[in-house]
C-alpha cells in the first residue's frame, strides 16, 4: 500500500499512531510498537549504576551505545527507553537528580523520534507492508527532492459569531465552509447540531480544518459547550473521534525585545487544524511553505504552522545532528570563551552601517547580497562546535577577532543552513512567477534562514554559541567594508551602506560592480533596485543626524520602495498609510521637479476626505501591542485606555496581544465598542506628519506642509 | 547590535546627554558650538563604530577633531580662493 505519512502521535504506552493517506484518498490509522528514548552521559560506573536502577524508575529497556558529541568526540552513552513521553519525562526528572549526568536526545518529541529513527518524515511518500512483526514503512521519497507529490487535501473553514465583540458572550452561529463556496450553518446552543457539525467534518473526510481563533477560543469553547449539552462523547474533530486534547489559553513571551502572545495549540489527530490567527510568521509562504518546512525539518505540519521560525530552524539542526549520530543536547550549555574586556568590546558588535547622505539623490543603485548572513555561516563553516578560541594552522581566521574556525569537519548549524540555502536557490530558479508553489516554498526557506543568524546567539540554542554569532557579524562587516572600497575604487559614490546592501551612484556599468562584489565576498550579489530617485531622511529628534533605516524612492520602472516611514509601521491607521503611499504614487508619475507639488495635491485631497467625513471608520483603526498587562499600565496611553475598556466589558487582554481602537472625541475606543465620533483633529495631525515625512527631504518644514496642504484645499474649494 | 557592550551610537546618545548638562553655564555662542560638535559625532557614528575602544569618549573627541580639521581645510581653501593665502 503506497501513500503519505500525514501525522504521528503517541496513541497509548508503547504504541504510536501513524496517520496514513493512501494514493486512493482514504486516510487510515496504523499502530506501531514504539518506545521513545533518551541518552545519558557520565562516568562509566555512574551509568552502570543507573542502568541497574533503570527498570525501577520506569525504563522498559536500556543499552550502551557509541554516540558522537557535538564537539566531534566519540562517547559511550546509556540509551534508555520508556513506554511513553510522560514516563520519559518523569524518569529524566528522577535520574537527573544525580549530579554529573548529562542528558541528550531528551526533548525530542515522540513523533519526531519515531520518524527520525525510521528515516521517514511528515508528508513523505512511503510503502506500508503488514508483516508478522507489525507494519513496516519503506521510504519511497527523497528529502532532497524538489519535485514531490502531495496528497489532495480536502479543506474546510470553521468560523463563529459571538453575541458580543472580542469573542465575548455566547457563541451564536457556526459556519462550516467548503471549497466551492458551499456553507452549512449550525446552532451551537443545540447539542445535536454540534454532533451534526462534527459528523459533517468526518463524512466529508476533511483533511485540513481552518479556523480563526481555533486554538485559543473556538475549539475549546465548542468542547465546553458539548460537555454542557451532554454530547461530549459524540463531539470531536479528531479523525478517530477520540477526546480532543484542548487546554486553551496561552502565554506571553519576549522575542527580539517585543512582548508577544501565543495561544496553546489545539492539535487534532488524523487531520490538520490550522488556526489562521495563530499562523506564526508564515502567511506569505502559505500552506505550500508549511508543507515544505514540515518535510525538510521533520516537524509535524500542525507544529510548523504554529512554531516560531527559530523553533523550525532548531528542528532542522536536530535532524542534521541525528543523521550524523550526534547526541542532541537539551539546550545550549557551552560556556563563553574567556575574554579580556578589550576583546569583548572588539567582538560584541553587529553589522556595519554607513550613515546615509541625507536628501534626495537621483540615479541610485541598490545592490545587496542574497542571504548574506546564512551564506557566510554556510561558506565559513560557522557553528558552535567549529569555533575555536584561537586560530591554528589550517583554520579559517575570523577577521578582527582572535578566533579560528575548524576546517576539518562540517558544523551542524552550517550544514543545516547550507541545506536550506541550496533548496531556496533551487526553488528560486524553478519559480516562473510570483506566488507559484516554488516561490512560496522559497519564501518559507527565506523566513527560516533569517532566523539562522539570530538563533546562533540565542542562549538556549542547542547548537548555538555566542562566538559563532560574533564571527558571523565580523565576516559581514569585513564584507561590507570591502565592497564600499571596491565601489569607490570603480568610480561609484557610496551614498549609504547597511549590513548587506549598498546604495551607490555613478556612470560606471553596474553589472561589473555586482559581479565583482560577488567575487570579492563569495556570496551572490544582485541589483535590488535602480532608483530614479531616492530620499534618505534625517532624525525627527535631531535634524542634524541621518537615520539609516528611513528612506523612500521611486524606481526606474515606476515602483515605490519605502522603509521606516509611517506607511510601513504596523500601528499606522490604514487611511494614513494609504494616503502616504498615494502621495508617493503621484510623485512617481511626475518628473522630480514636479514631485513635491504632486505630493501636496494628494495630501490635500486626503485632508479633504478626512474633513468631509468621507473616511470609513475601519480605515482609522490603530493597532497597538500591549507590552504588559492592562493593570500594570501607570500612564494613560491609548492602548492602556482601550484595553481597560475591553476588560470592563468582560474581555481578557494579555501582554503581547494587540488592541485595535479608534481615537474618538472621548478618547480611544476599542473596535466593536465605538460609540463616539472619530477625533478628526487627531487624524489630521497624523496625516500632516506623514506628509512631512515625504516632503521634508525636499526642504519643507512641518508648518509649510500644513499651510501648503490647507492652501491647496482652500484654493480647490474656491474653484469648485 | 551589541549584546553586552552598548553600541557606539548608544554611547554617543548617552554621552551627549551628559555633555549637554554644561549648556546651563556656557555662554550663548558656546552652547551652539557644543551642540554642533556633538552633532558631528552623531553624524559620524558609523566611523566611530569601526574603532571599538574601552574609552569611546576618546573616539568621540577624535571625530570632533576630524570635523574641525576638515572645516579648517575648507576655510583655508576659501581664503586661498580669495587670494588671501
Amino acid at each position: 500500500m503506497r501513500g503519505w505519512i500525514l501525522d504521528v502521535h503517541q496513541e497509548e504506552p508503547g504504541l504510536v499512531a501513524v496517520w496514513f493517506k493512501t494514493e486512493g484518498g482514504s486516510t487510515i490509522k496504523l499502530l506501531f510498537g514504539y518506545e521513545p528514548h533518551f541518552l545519558l552521559s557520565s562516568t562509566s560506573w555512574k551509568l552502570e549504576d543507573i542502568q541497574r536502577r533503570a527498570t525501577s524508575v520506569g525504563s522498559t529497556s536500556s543499552e550502551f551505545v557509541q554516540k558522537v558529541l557535538p564537539s566531534g568526540k566519540f562517547k559511550r552513552m546509556l540509551l534508555i527507553r520508556a513506554k511513553d513521553e510522560r514516563t520519559k519525562k518523569l524518569m529524566l526528572r528522577k535520574l537527573l537528580r544525580d549530579s554529573g549526568v548529562t542528558p541528550f536526545d531528551a526533548d525530542i518529541s515522540v513523533d519526531r523520534q519515531f520518524m527520525m529513527e525510521r528515516a521517514v518524515f511528515p508528508l513523505a511518500k512511503v510503502d506500508v507492508k503488514h508483516t508478522s512483526r507489525g507494519f513496516e514503512l519503506t521510504l519511497r521519497d527523497d528529502l532532497e527532492s524538489l519535485e514531490y507529490d502531495l496528497p489532495k487535501f480536502k479543506r474546510a473553514l470553521l468560523s463563529a459569531k459571538t453575541s458580543k465583540p472580542f469573542r465575548l458572550g455566547e457563541l451564536q452561529e457556526l459556519t462550516l465552509s467548503f471549497e466551492g463556496a458551499e456553507t452549512i450553518s449550525y446552532d451551537p446552543k443545540k447539542g445535536e447540531e454540534l454532533v451534526s457539525l462534527s459528523n459533517e467534518v468526518m463524512r466529508r473526510g476533511i483533511d485540513i480544518l481552518f479556523t480563526k481563533g481555533g486554538d485559543g477560543f473556538l475549539l475549546p469553547s465548542l468542547e465546553e459547550s458539548a460537555e454542557q449539552l451532554g454530547v461530549h462523547g459524540d463531539f470531536s474533530f479528531n479523525r478517530d473521534l477520540s477526546k480532543m486534547d484542548l487546554s486553551g489559553g496561552g502565554f506571553s513571551f519576549t522575542s527580539y525585545g517585543m512582548v508577544r502572545w501565543k495561544y496553546r495549540p489545539a492539535l487534532l489527530k488524523g487531520r490538520f487544524h490550522i488556526d489562521l490567527d495563530n499562523f506564526m510568521a508564515l502567511p506569505e509562504a502559505g500552506l505550500d511553505g508549511v508543507f515544505e518546512l514540515s518535510r525538510s525539518c521533520c516537524l509535524s505540519v500542525q507544529r510548523v504552522a504554529r512554531n516560531s521560525i527559530g523553533g523550525v530552524m532548531a528542528s532542522l539542526e536536530d535532524l542534521v545532528a541525528f543523521r550524523r549520530n550526534i547526541a542532541i543536547p537539551m539546550e545550549g550549555n557551552q560556556p563563553e570563551f574567556f575574554k579580556s574586556v578589550l576583546s569583548l568590546i572588539r567582538s560584541d558588535r553587529g553589522g556595519f552601517m554607513m550613515n546615509p547622505v541625507v536628501g534626495v539623490h537621483e540615479d541610485v543603485l541598490e545592490i545587496d547580497f542574497t542571504s548574506l548572513y546564512p551564506s557566510l555561516i554556510a561558506i565559513r563553516n560557522i557553528s558552535s562546535e567549529t569555533i575555536c578560541p584561537e586560530a591554528i594552522e589550517g583554520d579559517i581566521t575570523v577577521p578582527e577577532l582572535n578566533l579560528g574556525i575548524a576546517s576539518d569537519r562540517f558544523g551542524i548549524v552550517s550544514d543545516a543552513v547550507a541545506f536550506m540555502l541550496r533548496r531556496r536557490l533551487a526553488y528560486s530558479h524553478l519559480s516562473s512567477r510570483e506566488d507559484d508553489v516554488y516561490d512560496r516554498r522559497q519564501k518559507a526557506m527565506k523566513l527560516i534562514l533569517c532566523s539562522a543568524f539570530g538563533y546562533l546567539g540565542f542562549r538556549k540554542a542547542k547548537f548555538g554559541r555566542v562566538e559563532a554569532h560574533m564571527a558571523t557579524t565580523a565576516f559581514a562587516r569585513e564584507a561590507l567594508l570591502k565592497v564600499v572600497g571596491l565601489a569607490e575604487s570603480m568610480g561609484f559614490k557610496v551614498i549609504h551602506a547597511i549590513v548587506d546592501a549598498i546604495w551607490v551612484r555613478g556612470e560606471v556599468d553596474h553589472e561589473s560592480l555586482v559581479r565583482r562584489m560577488s567575487e570579492t565576498v563569495g556570496v551572490p550579489a544582485r541589483l535590488k533596485a535602480n532608483y530614479r530617485w531616492v530620499a534618505f531622511l534625517r532624525s525627527k529628534v535631531n535634524p542634524n543626524v541621518p537615520v539609516p533605516t528611513r528612506y523612500f524612492g521611486v524606481t526606474k520602472e515606476g515602483g515605490i520602495k519605502v522603509r521606516g516611514i509611517e506607511a510601513r509601521r504596523n500601528d499606522t491607521p490604514p487611511f494614513i498609510a494609504i494616503s502616504q503611499l498615494s502621495m508617493l504614487e503621484s510623485m512617481a508619475k511626475a518628473p522630480l521637479s514636479e514631485a513635491p507639488r504632486m505630493a501636496i495635491e494628494t495630501l490635500s485631497s486626503s485632508l479633504r476626505s478626512l474633513r468631509e467625513e468621507g473616511v470609513r471608520p475601519e480605515s482609522l483603526v490603530i493597532r497597538k501591542k500591549l507590552s504588559r498587562s492592562p493593570s500594570e499600565y501607570r500612564n494613560r496611553v491609548a492602548q492602556a485606555l482601550a484595553s481597560w475598556s475591553i476588560e470592563r466589558e468582560g474581555g481578557r487582554v494579555m501582554p503581547g496581544m494587540e488592541v485595535s481602537f479608534i481615537m474618538t472625541k472621548d478618547g480611544p475606543q476599542p473596535v466593536g465598542l465605538v460609540s463616539s465620533k472619530p477625533d478628526l483633529g487627531f487624524y489630521e495631525t497624523l496625516l500632516l506628519r506623514a506628509g512631512h515625512s515625504i516632503l521634508e527631504p525636499f526642504g519643507f518644514t512641518q508648518d509649510e506642509v500644513a499651510s501648503r496642504a490647507n492652501g491647496q484645499l482652500n484654493l480647490s474649494s474656491f474653484l469648485h | 547590535m551589541g549584546r553586552t557592550i552598548p553600541t557606539f551610537r548608544d554611547f554617543v546618545r548617552e554621552w551627549s546627554g551628559e555633555c549637554l548638562r554644561m549648556l546651563k553655564v556656557l555662554p550663548e555662542r558656546e552652547r551652539s558650538a557644543l551642540k554642533s560638535l556633538l552633532d558631528t559625532v552623531f553624524s559620524r557614528s558609523d566611523a566611530g563604530s569601526l574603532m571599538p575602544s574601552p574609552l569611546p569618549s576618546e573616539t568621540a573627541l577624535l571625530l570632533m577633531i576630524v570635523s574641525l580639521k576638515a572645516d579648517l581645510e575648507d576655510l583655508k581653501g576659501a581664503v586661498k580662493d580669495r587670494g588671501g593665502g
